[in-house]
């Protein structure tokens, strides 16, 4: 009994924690840097776009490479466009 | 005597992958490097599952609610290729892949809010102390 009870707790406890997401600004869309803008200007700077999103944590995000062909994701800032999170695959 | 040891086998999948799905739906970020890592390994328990249903006669489950296994398995082998084939160079971040996933994973928990229905319900309407078969291993 005090196994269950114990597992039950801590699934509970689980489902409490937010999900751990990257957040990008609080920043009204209106402030937002213009999409295709954005792609263009990576794109200048060496990157290979595979698939761009805008995320629930209003980031803009990419999935491709960087200059250096490295296979990339990245969480950028929409307002700033600064790098906030950047993942190696 | 190797009835046991298979019992102990089944338990540990059971809240390795009950862990797994856990963590990748509500704590760690989607599609990071835990993430993907953990969801390879839930996918290889439910394989060797999968494998040790075929082999071995459990008596322990509810045969009327086997399709609800089977679904789940089959959600989370879903979750494994689709999450795979978005690492591939040709499919980095597909975004239709990313979709799939995203059904499959609601699936997937609605799923088990059902396994849980059924124990819970075991447990309260019919006293019965069905979820002690995947703690000590058998009925009370």
């Amino acid at each position: 009994m005090k196994n269950f009870v114990s597992i039950f707790l801590l699934s509970l406890l689980c489902v409490a924690c937010t999900k751990n997401e990257t957040k990008c600004t609080t920043e009204p869309k209106s402030q937002w840097k213009d999409q295709a803008e954005f792609k263009q200007n990576l794109k200048d700077q060496g990157y290979k776009i595979n698939e761009f999103k805008v995320t629930s944590g209003n980031c803009y995000e990419i999935y491709g490479w960087d200059k250096d062909k490295n296979k990339v994701e990245i969480y950028f800032n929409p307002v700033s466009g600064d790098v906030v999170k950047s993942e190696k695959h | 005597m190797s009835k046991k040891k298979n019992g102990f086998v089944v338990r540990f999948i059971h809240w390795g992958v009950a862990l797994s799905v856990l963590l990748n739906a509500f704590i760690l970020e989607t599609g990071s490097l835990t993430h993907r890592y953990l969801g390879y390994t839930a996918v290889s328990l439910v394989l060797i599952r999968v494998l040790l249903a075929k082999k071995l006669n459990f008596d322990h489950y509810n045969p009327k609610a086997e399709y609800v296994y089977w679904s789940i398995w089959a959600c989370i082998g879903v979750l494994g290729g689709s999450g795979y084939m978005m690492e591939m160079d040709q499919f980095f971040g597909n975004q239709k892949l990313e979709t799939l996933h995203y059904y499959t994973s609601n699936t997937l928990l609605f799923l088990v809010s059902l396994h849980l229905v059924g124990i819970f319900t075991d447990a309260w309407i019919h006293r019965r102390k069905t979820w002690m078969v995947m703690i000590s291993g058998r009925r009370q």
